[in-house]
């Protein structure tokens, strides 16, 4: 049969007009829906059994209470725990992902050896040639072993103390804190030594915040924050950026960028002037005292920090010594401590106003606790004291520090052929600079001990791990007592085999010292001394409970004001006649602004940015993708700067200090005084568009980088 | 080589040089279908569009060739339905355009959509309140329509005619030309009010939202009498370029007249219209929506030119001459005249398009632009490579201006 | 355009207060809000316009240099207007509203992509997927299965947690009992750590978001548009409201 061209077109028309009339064309437009929906490699939930379990954070000192909700033992969402005390339900935007963790893109997963030189580069190495690179370096040494220990307090703290008193030449070093600097301006005040100092936060009805980010990551700002709203808590707010807490305060009172001190010292003119002193406040040489002071007229304070005379008094009169009033500086976590002598005239404004034994109170010291062990033979140093070049092997543990390190400064402590041996869940900051890096349990894997922040009353809950933290994750115990055995160290009896017996031991020293309360969420807070057994606290904690110290009743027995009379008649020892020297103060150029450099850096971005607080990547939405919490890339400048000094946004530019230089964006931002550069602290280095740590532009030998001699040129 | 498939009696170039002529938007139209390659297979991370930016380069070119392309029904509905038998010279190369105009949006649209299989879930579930419902539904037909009138053309080349079906369907075709173009019309004439409709109903965009006569706002008739204004201008525009690419006259000097004359009278209408309902717009729409028009201006230079030039610069002026006489004389006022009317209607659609985007409508929200990326631009070269070559095939193997041959010979 | 139509009877009208006095930006909300909702971290080539955040704060700056500059944070989401401009052009109804509570949902899976809805939108409330969803290897395992995750090329917005309202009906249901107001609030409004935001049924004289949501210092963004949004602002400070009521654009800001 022949197919003639008609036949074959027939053929073809009819077979389409066919099909529309057959399933296929319909079939295959309503499979396209389905796959359209259910494309591979768009992950599928995984279902489960729902429960909800309360921990804690363990990501930085606030140790915030959570609430987890679990599918199938996995959790999911990470809420505040409501009834906690302290933080009130409050959690902050890292904590919100802190389940994430464990599956960061930046984990380490094995020991990490340092190969090549210049750009930091690793290679996967075993745990016996980590031990013994780590012995031999210890062993060879001519400097100090230490220990950088970011997060004090913890169980881990005993271990490490433990293990370094088995030989001489040791320290612990723990971050810069101008707050613990400014302790022994308080000893010389005072006849005896008040030891660590803590803010009741639930006394306070009068903050008078210097630069102190208290709604922003310092200590509690869910609590504060609340209070404030409760009306219970006013916060006089003295700042040169119009930070967060500045807004929030009831009044913001724009300074001069470091002139903190300045202020402080001017009020406290303005309080002795006036005799609103406490009478709790006795200082031996009270006329010399005065004099010192003497100079700060608010003339003075209004040159230096540009506060009126009208303002600093309304301050001023609103402020009663009750002892309910307290003055904070702190710094801001990442930006870095406040100077020394900011902090110590903070200091001293607390002690006019009476706020010593009322709202700070000494920290009753914990009796037999672990991580006190050996605190006697190995000294704990501020990281900025050790001096220049003397570290020989540091290893460091800035895993949920809720402080910053710059390397600059670290680096400049480290002995030419020192060794750093990074402990660490995340390859991320420091860690870059190591040369052996030993992977860590990240948060939510292992149960990790949660103390509070050092400066608020002593408070201890429990993280639980939720997720298996893999083969690969080292014990820092485990490590100590390898890198003993190589050493042949002798073992303490008090040492433990891991971090779960160190725990267990803390608690037993807690119930015997039968101090403080523990609060369950949705029961009734239950006294430690009413609590049967160590065993009990343990599941109470576990429980999301949370173990508080009584402030309140140490302060009565152990009050470290002295009266004013007590201390005419006592025969005090001699002292100096002033507690720092204030001539120390200068004007506002004591920042140092030097050649070329005529602008300021400003280093903020809140515990969210410190070191060790590792990030889930889910925590771009607040940067990445929008720019609530801008990078480190971004250079925030005050729009008549960025006019006058024709910075356009839509070109690159070289933030320099003398210590170096980062290209960033411009971005104005009118809450950014003028001739300053608000830049956030980015310790996440493996970030691609990161072109590096603001925080690293510190100088060497500084002990505080919150405000840097910088200049802008175009990159 | 390819005489055989030239119609009889015209001239063309040789073979080599005209495939020359093809070989840059060959390269171009290869290099546009890489680039929407990347955006089908990645995703629409590859353009730089984003949230504020929804819709971008893509959606300003619809808009436009769509305006352009109106020639095709705009010159259908005036030859046919209102006897301008002068028209019967360029009917064809509308058609073409219109066409090309059209299913170039189309394929465009294809990429512009995150989901492209999801497409005819239009048919499916639509949501008949939506102008875009009524764009998806008149392009889709239009597009057809626009299909079987290219037909014809492509089945007078004399190699298809020797086929006896073709010679009849192509016949029977004819007869239903009338018809055809009526339909044409009116989808045409729908579905460039749509796309006006498109922007005139966002009541949460006061920079573009018109009010309504009857279901349909301001815009909708605005967008038919532009494009109406800028058909006959761009049918002129192309009949002329045509003419001086291949070297030959291709109508008479009356028809371009013609053509001029139409969007003259046009244009000096939707001019007044488009200068009432901007008025009516300062006074009355923005302010009963919460915002002073002038704020859509403040700080906006640029967008402020561009609006005094597409009333003024691209309305006024080429209507002036137009509607000259002395001046309609000259080609090349005619020329100048028609290019002004198109990038009239090129403004008025980037400024919908573009500028309704830009601005925002928070209070704390920022005036934005975008520059798109090079996948994005490529894509938008790939249409008007594809139309270069659409269009040279056909002008090379078809009749498209029956006074060709005549002009030739006279 | 719809308007809001007859609502069936004890039907519930979902709203929210948010008091700009309280919202520090600290962004726990955008995080909850992502986790919540299989929202994936940014690609690496994300920024500020592209990003999905159903939930984003920005600051509101009352337009004065330093030191009289002030700023509060506007957390903005869908703020399921009675009216939605979204609703009515989706060609393919992929956003509906729902009657019987309020809310306005986004079917991401009958979403074409046209991203009309986004043009229509006064809010800049709507996200577009412009990537497939990436989690980083095993995170996969922190999804929430009550939400599905969406592919690229989709629209989507909030829809106030929906999903938690149906699992605590179903909880109410097994129970015998009604919803309580506090089993059925959005991540956000769980998340925020000072409680600066009111959820609630508002058709509830009860609820406490019905008692300040008429409040004199409470105000709905771009309420001349006629979108009816039941989500609305408070603030004690006189240039929110002067800011609320009419903005100038600032200066462009160019990415490409």
């Amino acid at each position: 049969m022949k197919v003639s061209r008609r036949d074959m077109l027939m053929l073809l028309g009819g077979g389409a007009v066919g099909t529309i009339f057959s399933p296929i064309p319909w079939k295959l437009l309503r499979d396209s829906s389905v796959w359209t929906q259910n494309w591979p490699w768009i992950p599928v939930p995984k279902r489960g059994a729902a429960a909800t379990a309360a921990s804690a954070c363990p990501l930085c000192p606030s140790a915030c209470g959570v609430r987890v909700r679990t599918i199938g033992g996995r959790p999911v969402m990470v809420a505040g725990l409501p009834d906690a005390p302290g933080q009130r339900g409050a959690l902050c935007a890292a904590g919100s992902g802190v389940h994430q963790l464990p599956w960061h893109p930046d984990r380490v997963r094995t020991p990490l050896r340092r190969v090549g030189g210049g750009s930091p580069g690793f290679e996967p190495a075993s745990l016996e040639d980590a031990v013994g690179a780590i012995a031999a370096a210890i062993r060879e040494t001519q400097g100090t072993v230490a220990i950088l220990d970011g997060r004090p307090g913890r169980v881990l703290g005993g271990a490490y103390r433990e293990f370094l008193s088995g030989r001489a030449d040791t320290c612990v070093l723990v971050p810069p804190s101008a707050v613990r600097a400014s302790m022994p301006v308080l000893r010389k005040l005072h006849t005896r030594d008040p030891g660590p100092l803590a803010v009741d936060l639930d006394v306070v009805d009068t903050i008078v915040g210097f630069s102190a980010p208290l709604l922003d990551g310092w200590g509690q700002p869910g609590l504060v924050q609340q209070r404030m709203h409760e009306g219970r808590l006013r916060l006089f707010q003295f700042e040169a950026v119009q930070s967060r807490t500045a807004l929030m305060a009831d009044r913001w009172i724009p300074i001069t960028p470091g002139t903190e001190r300045a202020v402080a010292l001017g009020l406290a003119r303005m309080l002795i002037r006036s005799g609103r002193v406490s009478p709790a406040f006795g200082y031996a040489d009270f006329k010399a005292f005065v004099a010192a002071y003497e100079p700060w007229t608010p003339r003075r304070v209004f040159e230096v920090a540009g506060v009126d005379e009208a303002t600093l008094t309304e301050v001023a009169d609103a402020l009663a010594p009750t002892g309910r009033v307290v003055a904070i500086g702190g710094g801001d976590p990442a930006g870095g401590p406040l100077p020394f002598e900011d902090e110590a005239s903070i200091q001293v404004l607390n002690l006019l106003l009476g706020a010593m034994g009322q709202a700070v109170k000494a920290q009753r010291p914990l009796a037999d606790d672990p991580a006190d062990a050996a605190s006697d033979r190995v000294a704990t140093r501020d990281l900025c004291d050790v001096p220049d070049g003397s570290v020989g092997v540091l290893i460091a543990d800035l895993a949920m520090a809720g402080a910053t390190v710059p390397w600059p400064i670290l680096a400049r402590k480290m002995a030419p052929q020192g060794l750093l041996v990074s402990l660490t869940p995340v390859l991320a900051d420091l860690a870059l600079h190591a040369q052996w890096v030993i992977p860590t349990a990240p948060a939510f894997t292992a149960a990790h001990d949660c103390p509070g922040h050092p400066d608020l009353p002593r408070s201890l809950r429990l993280a639980r791990g939720f997720t298996p933290a893999g083969d690969e994750v080292v014990d820092p115990v485990d490590l100590l007592n390898r890198l003993g055995t190589a050493l042949g160290i002798e073992r303490q009896a008090t040492v433990a085999d891991a971090l779960d017996d160190m725990m267990a031991l803390r608690l037993r020293a807690l119930h015997r010292a039968g101090d403080g309360t523990v609060f369950v969420a949705g029961k009734d807070p239950v006294a430690m001394a009413e609590i049967d057994s160590p065993e009990d606290v343990l599941s109470m904690l576990r429980a999301g409970g949370c173990w508080r110290t009584a402030l309140a009743a140490a302060a009565s027995a152990e009050e470290p004001a002295v009266e004013a009379g007590d201390d005419q008649t006592e025969t005090a020892p001699p002292r100096p006649a002033m507690p720092f020297a204030l001539e120390q103060v200068a004007a506002k150029d004591s920042g140092g602004l030097v050649n070329g450099f005529q602008m300021y850096l400003i280093v903020g971005g809140g515990v969210e940015r410190t070191a060790g607080v590792a990030r889930s990547p889910i925590l771009s939405k607040v940067d990445q993708e929008s720019g609530l919490r801008p990078f480190a890339n971004v250079a925030r400048v005050n729009p008549a700067t960025v006019a006058s000094h024709g910075l356009r946004p839509n070109r690159r530019w070289r933030v320099s200090t003398p210590q170096g230089a980062i290209t960033m964006r411009i971005e104005p931002d009118p809450t950014v005084p003028p001739g300053a550069i608000l830049a956030g602290a980015e310790p996440q280095g493996a970030l691609p568009w990161n072109a590096g740590n603001p925080v690293d532009l510190a100088a060497p030998d500084g002990k505080t980088w919150r405000l840097l001699p910088a200049s802008i040129t175009e990159a | 080589m390819d005489r055989s498939i030239i119609p009889r009696g015209l001239e063309r170039a040789p073979l080599g040089k005209f495939l020359l002529w093809l070989l840059p938007w060959v390269l171009l139209l290869g290099f546009g279908l890489y680039s929407a390659y990347l955006c089908l297979r990645y995703g629409l991370h590859q353009t730089n569009m984003d949230n504020r930016f929804a819709f971008g380069a893509w959606i300003f070119l619809d808009l436009t060739v769509i305006a352009l392309g109106a020639g095709a029904f705009f010159t259908g509905f005036l030859l046919y339905i209102l006897k301008r038998r002068e028209l019967k010279a360029v009917i064809n190369s509308a058609v073409v355009i219109g066409f090309i105009c059209y299913s170039g949006a189309v394929v465009v649209l294809m990429v512009d959509v995150g989901q492209p299989l999801r497409a005819w879930f239009t048919f499916w579930h639509p949501n008949v309140h939506s102008m875009l419902t009524e764009v998806t539904f008149c392009i889709t037909c239009y597009l057809t329509v626009l299909a079987i009138e290219y037909l014809p053309i492509l089945l007078k080349n004399r190699k298809l005619r020797q086929i006896p079906a073709f010679l009849v369907f192509e016949f029977n075709l004819h007869k239903v030309m009338y018809v055809l173009a009526g339909v044409g019309t009116f989808l045409s004439f729908f579905h460039q009010g749509s796309l006006g409709g498109l922007y005139g109903v966002l009541n949460g965009r006061p920079f573009v939202f018109r009010e309504a006569f009857g279901i349909w706002p301001t815009t909708f008739f605005l967008f038919i009498i532009s494009a109406a204004a800028a058909g006959p201008s761009f049918m002129l525009l192309t009949t002329w370029i045509a003419s001086k690419v291949s070297g030959k006259r291709l109508v008479t000097h009356y028809v371009y007249e013609s053509l001029g004359r139409i969007s003259g009278y046009i244009l000096s209408g939707y001019v007044l219209l488009k200068t009432a309902d901007t008025l009516f717009w300062i006074r009355d729409t923005a302010p009963s929506l919460g915002v002073h028009p002038a704020s859509f201006f403040a700080n906006q230079p640029g967008y402020t030119a561009l609006h005094l030039l597409e009333v003024a610069l691209f309305g006024f002026l080429p209507m002036a001459i137009f509607l000259t006489k002395r001046l309609r004389a000259r080609l090349g006022w005619l020329v100048t005249a028609a290019t002004l009317t198109c990038l009239g209607i090129v403004v008025n659609r980037y400024v919908l398009t573009i500028q309704t985007l830009a601005l925002p409508t928070l209070p704390f929200a920022e005036v934005l632009s975008y520059v798109p990326s090079w996948q994005e631009t490529g894509t938008f070269l790939m249409v008007i490579a594809y139309g270069m070559l659409v269009y040279s095939i056909s002008f090379r193997y078809s009749n498209l201006f029956p006074q060709e041959r005549e002009l030739r010979q006279g | 355009m719809s308007g809001p139509k007859e609502t069936p009877q004890g039907a519930s009208r979902y709203g929210m207060v948010i008091d700009l006095d309280r919202c520090n930006g600290c962004g726990a909300c955008m995080v909850a809000c992502a986790v919540e909702n299989n929202v994936a971290p940014a690609p690496q080539r994300a920024n500020d316009r592209n990003g999905i955040t159903l939930l984003r704060v920005f600051p509101m700056r009352n337009g004065r240099d330093y030191p009289e500059s002030r700023q509060v944070f506007v957390p903005m989401t869908c703020q399921q207007c009675d009216a939605p401009p979204c609703e009515s052009v989706c060609p393919q109804h992929a956003v509906e509203f729902d009657w019987t509570t309020g809310i306005v949902a986004q079917i991401p899976v009958r979403c074409l992509g046209c991203r009309y809805c986004m043009v229509a939108c006064p809010y800049h409330a709507r996200a577009f997927n412009w990537w497939d969803p990436e989690w980083p290897e095993g995170m996969e395992s922190t999804l929430n299965p009550d939400i599905s995750t969406r592919s690229r090329g989709v629209a989507e917005k909030c829809n106030f947690c929906h999903h938690r309202r149906q699992v605590a009906r179903e909880r109410a249901a097994h129970e015998g009992r009604e919803v309580r107001e506090d089993e059925y609030q959005p991540a956000c409004v769980e998340a925020c750590p000072v409680g600066a935001i009111v959820f609630g049924d508002l058709n509830d004289p009860d609820s406490a978001v019905a008692k300040v949501y008429e409040a004199p210092d409470a105000f709905a963004f771009l309420d001349k548009l006629g979108t009816k949004p039941k989500i609305r602002y408070r603030s004690r400070q006189e240039w929110v409201h002067a800011m609320a009521r009419q903005g100038v654009p600032e200066k462009e800001v160019t990415r490409g």
